[in-house]
């Protein structure tokens, strides 16, 4: 989707950008109940009464309450001015710093016919320092802050958020309670926790709703009745210690 | 404390925690909104029945799957049928070392907040955030969030359960497909390589960095307000391969240090672990 390359210093590493993912949800249509016919959806002016062309829609911005100031695609790609088509390496951080929560998209980045020798170099010694280049770049006309990092044979790119788009754990209220976490419940926390532990397996977790909303709509289409079983329910338990005790047992 | 999506629990064996879901993260974009261009307001997107030409309202939407190249209506309770368990419940199956998961798996996070006034619930809430801490360990689940299902991953941060939803293994796109060369790997550019990075190392501190975007569009948006014009740039050339790797290398280590005379003094905190064999041991196992 881009070529361009990783700098930093006097370096260089010349590279092609694709997306690493490629999400799957289920692409539902909005459809009209009385008729089952799809729907359009159709620009009208503001006030909703009359039906406009697309070409008569432009893009803006509030800059006082009802005003807005238009600007073309090109007047907003002014924005970001860069000087050339790269990576800006800023610095290299220790991954292991990096919590996941300021991950946003993932693209693999391959190397470009002249620059193998460089793009080998550059995984092999961020492997080594498990560290992960933090930089810029502006992608789509718009700057964003990227990690670069080793992922196994490839070099992966993390748009990244900025610190002022999370919100802190403190807006998240805790009730005071009346007394603290007991021994006895942390220890067979601790333990149920360690007897529950396994490996991450993401082949094995399948997208099941998307297959039975899927299967649903296929035995509707053939006029039979979809017979969808659904898991049961957890048991509800208001003794906290009882329902470890219980647990534990149960995994045992 | 932002609005609740969704009010459930979280359940691990028989303990049930309730829970409301909250955004972690919000945008801090400035807001481009599709404005009429005659009337300088933002436009009203209306739908429109395709057989009939009519509006559309909202309450007579429904909602259809394309299935062998025909639309099957779907009803709201067909489509509530479908879904695999009961969407209140996190239901948490394992708990995994939070280094397994590849960065590429995290999709949007929430914070998990208590719900109600409980004290069995705060107290659970609260076990589960230390024990979690305590053993380094995040929950593996799944749930259902507007009407998808994915794996999420909750684990303690900040004092909170903070719930990640995962994307699934199908979502991940093939590293083969970029038929990346094997190529050895020249030690002595190796070498420079490791030099730079570390001299270019630094701890990570995410308030260094600011959405310098979203200040160059403010500035923008003024200008444009004010009747300035606005200089249409072209695309940026891609900038020259390196033809020398080692002579680049070391010009940047040249630069570097001068630049930062202080740093080949003192060596900042960057140096330290990546080189010590004993931290490089811990990391490969972390990592593991």
């Amino acid at each position: 989707m881009w070529n361009g390359a990783i700098a930093f210093g006097s370096v260089t590493v010349p590279v092609k950008v694709f997306a690493a993912t490629d999400p799957r949800s289920l692409s539902m249509r909005e459809l009209h109940a009385a008729d089952g016919a799809p729907l359009a959806h159709r620009y009208f002016d503001p006030d909703g009464e009359r039906e406009i062309s697309s070409e008569k829609v432009v893009r803006g911005a509030e800059v006082s309450e009802g005003r807005f100031v238009v600007l073309s695609s090109e007047e907003l790609k002014a924005a970001d001015r860069p000087k050339r088509r790269a990576v800006e390496i800023e610095a290299f951080v220790p991954e292991q710093e990096i919590d996941p929560i300021y991950w946003d998209r993932a693209y693999n980045l391959a190397p470009q016919p002249e620059g193998q020798d460089a793009y080998a170099v550059l995984l092999a010694a961020l492997a080594r320092t498990r560290r992960s280049g933090i930089g810029r770049v502006v992608l789509r006309s718009r700057e964003r802050l990227v990690t670069v990092r080793a992922s196994g044979s490839t070099l992966r790119m993390h748009t990244m958020r900025f610190h002022d788009e999370l919100v802190k754990g403190a807006t998240v209220k805790l009730a005071a309670t009346t007394r603290r976490t007991g021994r006895a419940e942390m220890d067979i926390a601790k333990t149920l926790i360690g007897q529950l532990a396994g490996p991450y397996e993401p082949a094995k977790l399948k997208d099941t709703y998307r297959e039975r909303v899927e299967k649903l709509a296929r035995s509707k289409l053939a006029g039979k009745p979809a017979r969808l079983r659904r898991r049961p329910a957890p048991e509800r338990t208001d003794d906290l210690l009882e329902a470890l005790k219980a647990s534990l047992a149960g995994s045992r | 404390m932002p609005r609740a999506l969704w009010n459930g629990s979280l359940s691990f064996g028989l303990v049930n925690v309730p829970v409301s879901l909250l955004p972690a993260t919000r945008s801090r974009d400035i807001r481009m909104r599709e404005i009429d261009a005659d009337r300088g307001a933002p436009v009203s997107v209306r739908r429109i029945c395709t057989a009939e030409g009519s509006q559309v309202p909202i309450e007579e939407v429904a909602r259809g799957l394309e299935v062998d190249g025909t639309i099957v209506m779907l009803s709201d309770e067909e489509l509530a049928a479908a879904q695999p368990r009961r969407t209140d419940t996190i239901e948490i199956a394992r708990f995994v070392d939070l280094s397994a998961i590849d960065p590429v798996m995290y999709d949007r996070s929430y914070w998990l907040a208590p719900f109600g006034e409980a004290q069995g619930a705060i107290r659970a809430y609260r076990l589960l955030v230390e024990a979690m801490a305590s053993t380094s360990r995040a929950a593996l689940g799944e749930t259902v969030i507007h009407n998808r299902e994915h794996p999420v991953l909750v684990r303690a941060h900040e004092e909170r359960l903070l719930l990640s939803t995962l994307l699934f293994a199908n979502e991940i796109r093939s590293m083969e497909e970029l038929e990346i060369p094997d190529v050895a790997v020249d030690e002595q550019a190796l070498q420079r390589m490791i030099s730079v990075i570390e001299e270019l190392g630094t701890d990570f501190k995410p308030t260094r960095y600011h959405d310098r975007h979203r200040e160059r569009l403010r500035a923008l948006i003024a200008a444009k307000q004010k009747g300035a014009p606005i200089e249409v740039v072209p695309e940026p050339p891609a900038p020259a391969p390196t033809p020398d790797l080692i002579g680049a290398l070391e010009e940047s280590l040249a630069q570097i240090r001068a630049k930062h005379p202080q740093t080949a003094k003192t060596g900042r905190g960057a140096r330290k672990a990546p080189s010590a064999p004993a931290g490089r041991q811990a990391a490969r196992k972390r990592s593991s």
